[in-house]
């Protein structure tokens, strides 16, 4: 051996070394690359699984798409979501448990993509994961990191079969929100084509919304809707409450449980009237109506219409609470709340007139000019627009 | 009687270590990097095998790497030996004469220095420059002008990298779950903050990889064998010991990187210890200063020479992460300084012989004088990264 070193042995023993160095040292390196993306793999799939329970496995398979479009959210341009991949998830008797839908929606930008995963026993969403987005991310607690377990919470074991198929969007990420929202309602599309799933569908039309000014029957309902329903264009006036859940038929057709049930989301959508205003009681003994309104908070700002004692107008207005919260950094100088709310009630109490908006105070100050006029209406309503 | 060594540098002192040969430094840097190879061994492969993240042929990668760098240079070597000189072409003469010229070393230091998914052949093309052009092109170990794994890690990083980017990197299986590292090293952090002008702070720095004292014991992202301070400490000691390397080298070099990292900090308005300590545990900087600073031919002989090399070395450092294209910046001030070993060593050597006559004063104001310049560059240099200095700036410019 040592022989056949010492002659040309050496040199062609370096040489294959480097060689075979060259050769399967590469193929190892290649073998290292290859297994980042066979994990990357087995981590998506295992990602997947986690939303089904009893999820064993993975099968892909093709879904038929559904043609359906949604609206670019904060644009006024529509497109149809993406879908990526399609599984079927079967548990460890190699039964089909579920279904999962990856789907790229829009939120900030394009490129949202998250699984949906469908229960096949019971038609619910059981959950969503996130697999990649553009989404702002760059400021802590603000945009799509404003998207808290909360949220996502809402897509557990979500009833597919109700009418009202959403997800209450999170201020600040509204846009990231809404990508998830029509990902899951695109994912029920799919589900529903692909496993004969009906969704329920109602045919409902908003003619008119009116708040009820009457007083003998405004604790029962503070609503008033005309509305046409179902193929045969049937019509009914209906009286609904604060909420727009159904109270009673007042006239025309029997309505169904279907269009009661979709009164409160096709009025806010069908966006007839303001209705911040909200009717809270009317004591006819005191001859006080309190009615609220939504500002800076939901909760928003409180007060008392003092009705005369002919029930024909408003006497005045007394203040009651508010919520609102003032921002002095877009330069308001004046004490804190409710300074502006007085000063629209005192203003209103002495003329009848509603004064300029605040600087400063910009949404309490809307809230205000929406509750006089509000209140102006009513007033006008009860002596008979006199 | 006092003795005198002639000829290239490494002068060992065999009185202190009677019956050892030239062998005794390759032996003890071995021993020395054995604590960072393992430790780049468990955190890259063991830990992350244990963590189920991937398998067993896997978990034997980053050793492989380390042990193929070492064997690519000292066969490299021995061809370049067997061709260059016919006459000593058996195996004992090649073997002799690798036993001398320290084959293994830049190999092993070169595999330490390069992220995880080195394709072989990019680490059997980086054996070769260091090795061959590095090394035996300029006449053999105790001859080089640049330190050899140095040399050719920096060419690989300036032609290669892109494959090694394509190949995985160097986020290892159970680095690349963890989201607060979002892809980044943290020298990669600290470049974009440089680069975006925002000050710095612990939370975007140090909190996305745990704390300091994950920096010191090594678990964040990085190269093989440079992110384990405590590793590279106990090689050092180990050197420092066996009188392999002078224990102020690294200290100066480290040392002055704190303090400039610091004084820099401090006018930024954040005075916190936190950030000279990011700065020397962050990238290669433990590791340069002990393993490559202190590489006996590139570098000055003299101990004062030593001092201001190391001195100079941190300056550039701190000037090329901080104004550089680049944030790692110890590479690029070694090969640098490399250039500058020899007319340190002469003028530092005239400044000890000559210490308070004409040529050794002169020498001596030259070297701090540059030494000067730079630090003040350096810090003024700074300035474009942080906010705090616009007011400075803005009373100097109505001055």
């Amino acid at each position: 051996m040592k022989e056949f070193l010492n002659k040309k042995g050496l040199i062609i023993t370096l040489s294959i070394f480097l060689l075979i160095v060259f050769i399967f040292g590469g193929m190892y390196s290649r073998y290292m690359t290859n297994q980042i993306e066979v994990h990357e793999e087995e981590r998506y799939f295992a990602s997947l699984l986690e939303l089904v329970e009893d999820g064993e496995s993975l099968e892909a398979f093709d879904a038929e798409g559904a043609d359906v479009t949604y609206q670019v959210p904060g644009s006024e341009d529509d497109y149809t979501p993406e879908l990526l991949e399609s599984f079927i998830v079967l548990d460890d008797s190699e039964d089909e448990i579920a279904v999962i839908y990856v789907i790229e929606t829009i939120g900030i930008s394009s490129g949202f993509q998250a699984a949906y995963a469908i229960s096949l026993d019971n038609d619910r969403l059981l959950g969503v994961n996130v697999l990649s987005h553009k989404e702002t991310v760059s400021q802590e607690n603000r945009y799509y990191n404003k998207l808290s377990d909360s949220f996502f919470n809402q897509f557990n074991n979500k009833d597919l079969d109700v009418i009202d198929f959403s997800i209450d969007t999170v201020a600040g990420a509204t846009l990231s929100s809404l990508a998830m929202d029509i990902g899951m309602k695109y994912a029920r599309e799919l589900y529903a084509t692909d496993y004969d799933f009906e969704i329920i569908n109602v045919i409902l039309e908003i003619d008119s919304l009116i708040y009820n000014y009457d007083l003998n029957t405004i604790n029962d309902y503070q609503f008033i809707a005309e509305i046409t329903f179902d193929e045969d264009d049937k019509t009914a006036l209906v009286h609904l409450d604060n909420d727009f859940n159904y109270v009673e038929t007042a006239s025309g057709d029997e309505v169904t449980q279907a269009v009661i049930d979709s009164l409160p989301v096709f009025i806010p959508e069908a966006n007839l009237i303001n209705t911040d205003v909200a009717i809270q009681s009317y004591d006819d003994t005191t001859r006080v109506l309190t009615i609220s309104v939504s500002g800076y908070s939901s909760t928003g700002i409180t007060m008392d219409l003092l009705i005369s004692s002919s029930l024909d107008s408003v006497e005045n207005i007394t203040y009651v609470s508010s919520d609102e919260s003032y921002d002095d950094t877009q330069g308001y100088s004046g004490s804190g709340v409710p300074e502006v709310e007085e000063n629209y009630i005192d203003t209103f109490n002495n003329d009848g007139s509603i004064i300029d908006s605040t600087a400063g105070a910009t949404v309490t100050s809307n809230a205000m000019d929406t509750a006089l006029e509000w209140v102006q209406t009513f007033d006008a309503a009860l002596n008979g627009g006199n | 009687m006092a003795r005198f060594a002639g000829g290239k540098a490494p002068f060992l002192r065999i009185s202190d270590q009677k019956g050892k040969s030239t062998n005794t430094i390759m032996r003890d840097f071995m021993i020395a990097m054995l604590p960072v190879i393992l430790f780049s061994w468990y955190k890259n492969g063991i830990s992350v095998y244990l963590d189920g993240n991937i398998n067993f042929f896997e978990m034997l990668y980053p050793l492989f790497l380390v042990i193929m760098g070492g064997l690519l240079s000292v066969v490299m070597e021995g061809i370049f030996f067997y061709v260059t000189d016919k006459k000593n072409r058996k195996l004992d003469d090649i073997l002799r004469k690798l036993s001398t010229s320290y084959a293994a070393i830049p190999g092993v230091i070169l595999a330490l220095l390069l992220p995880l998914y080195t394709p072989i052949w990019v680490l059997m093309f980086a054996a070769f420059i260091a090795t061959i052009v590095g090394k035996m092109l300029f006449g053999g170990f105790g001859h080089n002008i640049f330190n050899p794994a140095l040399l050719g890690y920096a060419v690989v990083g300036f032609t290669l990298s892109g494959f090694i980017t394509d190949a995985g990197g160097v986020f290892n299986g159970t680095e690349v779950l963890i989201d607060s590292y979002g892809g980044a090293t943290p020298l990669g952090i600290f470049a974009n903050f440089r680069n975006t002008g925002e000050a710095f702070s612990f939370a975007a720095l140090v909190e996305p990889y745990g704390n300091l004292w994950d920096f010191f014991i090594g678990t964040i992202p990085g190269a093989l064998g440079e992110t384990s301070a405590l590793a590279i400490l106990i090689g050092g000691v180990w050197l420092v010991a066996r009188k392999i390397i002078k224990w102020y080298t690294p200290v100066i070099y480290v040392g002055t990187i704190f303090v400039l990292s610091w004084i820099i900090g401090a006018i930024a308005g954040d005075a916190g210890l936190w950030f000279p300590t990011y700065s020397i545990l962050s990238g290669g900087i433990m590791f340069a200063a002990v393993f490559m600073i202190t590489e006996p031919v590139s570098t000055p002989t003299n101990a004062l020479g030593k001092v201001f090399f190391a001195l100079f070395l941190g300056v550039l450092t701190v000037l090329f992460r901080f104004v550089g294209n680049l944030p790692e910046g110890v590479g690029t001030s070694l090969i640098l300084m490399n250039i500058f070993a020899i007319p340190i060593d002469t003028y530092t050597g005239i400044i000890r012989t000559k210490v308070f006559r004409k040529p050794g004063l002169s020498y001596a104001s030259v070297l701090i004088g540059v030494l000067l310049i730079i630090v003040a560059y350096t810090i003024i240099a700074s300035v474009n990264m942080y906010t705090a200095f616009l007011p400075i700036i803005n009373i100097w410019q109505v001055i």
